[in-house]
């Protein structure tokens, strides 16, 4: 049936406009990831180009800053991680 | 090696050679998970109990003092308009995010090609915790707000709505999973018995397909209605910076932005350190809310479910 093809095709487009707009502000926080930390606050939308664009500086100051570098705190993670999920999966299949 | 077998239903565990060894270590099975529930929510629970009844700096120089901690909680201006700030919210977030969740599952179950890439971006920002959601939304409302001279922080409803958005934007992929799997459960004849009696595709979804999704109902109501009453880490990453403020009339001070849980926290590491038992008081109240509350929604969602 004709009309039913053309409302399936209607939602489709309806639905990857409201999905590129529900993806988009992790698209955005990737832009503003090389931008330098003034145009972040002034041109959050904008597209980092020529003065505002810095490479990959942020990503080498996040992973040098400070006394407590972010690998430790990636390395604790994983370990609670695993060990919560080994001792959960244990615990409660030994219970049940 | 001779096995009797009285019962023969297939399961191996039945067998009466397995069946003893596992009742004889019966105890030492639930051992582990037992005493993990008792230190980790029984002991403290009970202890928080009896310290809401005492006034203390330090949980072991403890003086008791009755009620009057509960007396004080209650009076207190921000944990009212706290409590108030909650419920709106909690009210307004249910009803949204199930409502955008079931139009997106919906429409997903309607045999669309690539189903499967939205419901994956539809999932996705479900992944990301809650303090980093606070900091990416706050980035994009300042954003946007900065182009009207106003920031996020500035007005109790741009707070207000700024945290529906995030909560949205977080909890709708989650609670379409839910639907659709609802959804696509409900058994096929039962719609082609519709179209066949002439329903219009209105009058189908009212009275065939939400019956029958009637538990998936209930999950996600008491899932984003307990989520709404917990909230903490959005509203301390987005709203956090302890404004905007009222000043009531008898001098107190109120955040207008602030949620139940992160009133708890405060009067907890506030400047105020006399207010711990308060603090522990309305732990307290907040725990006998959220349980009444659900369970008074479980039982009337309940009630409407429909057998297969």
């Amino acid at each position: 049936m004709n009309s039913a093809k053309v409302r399936l095709n209607i939602i489709t487009a309806i639905l990857t406009v409201v999905t590129i707009i529900h993806v988009s502000p992790i698209f955005m926080v990737l832009m503003n990831s090389f931008k330098a930390n003034t145009y972040v606050k002034t041109h959050t939308f904008a597209f980092p180009t020529g003065d505002m664009f810095v490479g990959w500086s942020n990503y080498i100051k996040g992973f040098t800053f400070g006394n407590y570098p972010i690998i430790k705190a990636i390395g604790y993670s994983a370990v609670i991680t695993v060990l919560s999920t080994v001792l959960i999966l244990l615990c409660t299949s030994m219970a049940a | 090696m001779k096995k009797k077998r009285k019962v023969n239903d297939g399961t191996s565990v039945n067998s009466p050679l397995l069946r003893r060894s596992i009742q004889r270590m019966f105890f030492i099975f639930l051992v582990p998970t037992f005493a993990a529930f008792v230190i980790g929510f029984i002991y403290p629970f009970c202890k928080g109990f009896y310290l809401s009844f005492c006034s203390f700096v330090t949980t072991s120089n403890t003086k008791f003092v009755g009620i009057e901690n509960y007396k004080k909680a209650l009076q207190d201006a921000s944990f009212m308009h706290a409590f108030w700030y909650t419920a709106l919210f909690a009210v307004v977030s249910v009803i949204l995010i199930n409502l955008l969740a079931f139009l997106v599952a919906y429409l997903l179950t309607m045999k669309i090609k690539g189903a499967n890439i939205f419901r994956t971006a539809f999932f996705m920002p479900n992944l990301i915790g809650g303090i980093v959601l606070g900091y990416i939304w706050s980035m994009i409302f300042d954003g946007i707000l900065s182009r009207y001279n106003t920031s996020i922080l500035m007005e109790t409803k741009y707070g207000f709505w700024g945290l529906i958005i995030l909560m949205l934007w977080q909890q709708v992929g989650y609670m379409m999973i839910i639907y659709i799997a609802g959804l696509q459960s409900v058994p096929e004849e039962l719609n082609e018995a519709a179209r066949i009696d002439g329903a219009t595709r209105w009058q189908t979804l009212i009275h065939v397909t939400i019956p029958n999704v009637m538990s998936s109902i209930t999950i996600c109501m008491f899932l984003t209605l307990t989520n709404g009453f917990k909230l903490f880490d959005q509203n301390l990453a987005l709203n956090g910076g302890g404004q905007p403020f009222k000043f009531l009339e008898g001098g107190a001070t109120v955040k207008t932005t602030e949620m139940l849980a992160l009133n708890i926290y405060s009067s907890f590491y506030g400047q105020n350190t006399s207010a711990k038992g308060v603090g522990q008081a309305k732990a307290v109240i907040f725990f006998v809310l959220v349980a009444l509350i659900s369970i008074i929604q479980l039982r009337a969602t309940r009630s409407k479910e429909v057998q297969q």
